[in-house]
């Protein structure tokens, strides 16, 4: 890829905060590597399924339901290599200049090079006091994961799934909206 | 011949059958034409199975996105408490004298 070309690239991928990350990565040349791989693609229609499909009698599908409630996509994927060094950081680096717009927030971002090198970091853009997508890259040696979250979601309602054991304890990483206080 | 038998032969006597009749026997001996009723219960049968498909289609489709869900949600979990531990530790690095 020339300069030119990079740089168009570049661009794209920074004025466009709402584009799909997920798709503009080049999953096909790590798939020969893979050892395990894990995909998931939640578009408004499945999302919508998924929630006539959960049920409000059950707690923990009544909260799941309720997180997805105003979501508009989901995306993951997570490759599991064999060896360390299947995949090349710098691909991860593109992907995280895809998040550096001046729409998304860095909330954490942690990078340990050496022998063991990885990457983390989670992103969030917000319009207003509204969070309107996560963006999650862990890089790590034998595993690259990214979760991309598109339309509103509280942190809070997540960490509650967390909390009763539906899903694994979420990470205080994620911000907490403050609470307003309601005055007379 | 008594009475009896006059009767009797007056009764079982060839007798000419009235107008029209071997075309009424005919008529009824027809087969009737019931092939609408048949394809009404062919067209109800493949409705309903048509619709059994798409039931079940729809339900594995809901149940499958349900699962896709929560997938989803437990690595974004796991993905945080990564971040989490990494953070986690840098601070702890940071305290150590």
């Amino acid at each position: 890829m020339s300069a030119k070309q990079f740089a168009v690239v570049l661009f794209s991928l920074a004025i466009c905060p709402g584009q799909d990350l997920i798709q503009s990565f080049d999953w096909a040349k790590l798939a020969p590597k893979a050892s395990e791989t894990v995909e998931v693609n939640l578009d408004g229609f499945l999302l919508k399924m998924a929630r006539s499909f959960l049920s409000d009698a059950k707690p923990d599908e009544a909260q799941a339901k309720k997180l997805i409630g105003s979501l508009k996509s989901i995306k993951v994927r997570s490759i599991k290599f064999n060896n360390e060094g299947d995949y090349n950081m710098a691909d991860v680096d593109k992907l995280r200049m895809a998040v550096s717009g001046s729409e998304w927030s860095k909330v954490v971002e942690v990078k340990n090079s050496g022998s063991k090198a990885s990457n983390v970091g989670v992103y969030i853009k917000n319009n207003g006091s509204k969070t309107e997508g996560i963006v999650i890259l862990a890089a790590e040696p034998k595993e690259l994961t990214i979760v991309q979250v598109v339309g509103s979601i509280d942190p809070e309602q997540l960490r509650a799934l967390g909390d009763a054991g539906i899903i694994p304890k979420v990470g205080n990483v994620l911000p907490v909206k403050p609470k307003s206080d309601k005055k007379d | 011949m008594n009475e009896f038998e006059e009767q009797l032969k007056q009764t079982l006597s060839r007798k000419q059958p009235a107008i029209g009749f071997a075309e009424k026997v005919l008529a009824r001996t027809h087969p009737r034409n019931h092939s609408w009723k048949w394809a009404l219960v062919a067209g109800l049968a493949a409705c309903l199975a048509g619709v059994g498909v798409y039931e079940t289609y729809r339900y594995q489709q809901g149940q499958f996105a349900k699962e896709q869900v929560m997938l989803a949600l437990r690595i974004t979990a796991d993905k945080t408490h990564v971040a989490q531990q990494k953070v986690d530790q840098l601070n702890h690095r940071s305290f150590l004298p």
